[in-house]
């Protein structure tokens, strides 16, 4: 009986695991969840059966204008983006001033064969984009798509 | 009838083997007593070793209701914890097919082609072309000799 009882609680455990969500535990989530439903932002979230075709799992965007008051401005912005740098594999930026105006980020990836992305931008007229990829694409794969869109 | 005509009747009745199952209980306590007659000590042997016997049966039934019962219990709970899980999983399957969502200034649109028009309106903001990279390289005090 003591073995059948593991072999549940096995089943259960590997079951939340799986369940667990890849975006939960990046300092990123507290931008979308904070940002996500603000008047003037913009957040899209797309699962794979929309995205199979890119490869993709999971497509989470956030277009906002990052607050001028408070604590939660682009500093904290890029706050939460620099936490989450830390796992990256690959990192590709560009500063103005000293100041984050893109990034490029692939983190570590969740499981095998499932990478992770994390792509930033804020333009002149301070709207910022936050997006968040999660698939089996490359990292080429994911260049070649960003470089043929303009 | 004395006692003693009586338990002689039913061992009679016994080795015919037409007794009931009461009338084998009445000999069994019979014999499993103290007073005994000694022409009757005879079969005291006998109905010790039945009674001895049946308060076994009695034990090993008793055991086995309550494992089948344990065993009842155990695999309902297992069957209710798996049915919870495939419930949940189902449940979250179907979230799964919401999970295609674009929320704008505060409002959720459930709305595919909207979603991805708005996706594709933030992909291409992080985009960039041949010039956004030339840009990049090229600091800005020399960038007129080049233009």
């Amino acid at each position: 009986m003591k073995k059948e009882i593991k072999y549940l609680i096995m089943l259960i455990m590997f079951f939340f695991t799986v369940n667990l969500s890849a975006q939960e535990g990046l300092q990123i989530s507290d931008v979308f969840q904070y940002y996500g439903k603000e008047h003037g932002s913009t957040m899209v979230q797309l699962s794979s059966e929309i995205l199979s075709s890119y490869n993709m799992t999971l497509y989470i965007s956030l277009s906002f204008h990052p607050s001028t008051k408070g604590n939660k401005g682009l500093d904290w912005v890029t706050d939460c983006i620099n936490q989450d740098k830390k796992r990256a594999k690959k990192i590709k930026e560009t500063m103005l001033d000293g100041k984050l105006q893109s990034g490029y980020y692939q983190l570590s990836q969740i499981q095998k064969g499932t990478n992770r992305f994390i792509l930033f931008k804020i333009n002149q007229k301070q709207k910022a984009t936050l997006i968040y990829i999660e698939g089996s694409l490359d990292s080429a794969e994911l260049v070649t798509m960003l470089f043929n869109k303009k | 009838m004395t006692k003693k005509e009586n338990i002689r009747k039913l061992l009679d009745k016994y080795f015919e083997g037409s007794t009931s199952c009461k009338e084998e209980q009445l000999l069994r306590n019979y014999f499993t007593s103290c007073n005994i007659p000694e022409d009757l000590k005879v079969y005291k042997p006998i109905f010790e070793y039945m009674d001895e016997q049946a308060k076994e049966v009695s034990t090993t039934k008793k055991t086995s209701i309550s494992h089948n019962i344990f065993l009842h219990y155990t695999w309902g709970a297992i069957a209710a914890t798996l049915l919870l899980i495939l419930g949940f999983t189902a449940y979250n399957n179907f979230n799964h097919s919401n999970n295609n969502y674009v929320i704008i200034n505060g409002e959720k649109y459930t709305n595919v082609r909207l979603a991805q028009q708005q996706a594709q309106k933030a992909f291409d903001e992080v985009s960039f072309s041949k010039d956004d990279v030339t840009n990049d390289l090229i600091p800005e005090d020399m960038k007129e000799g080049f233009e």
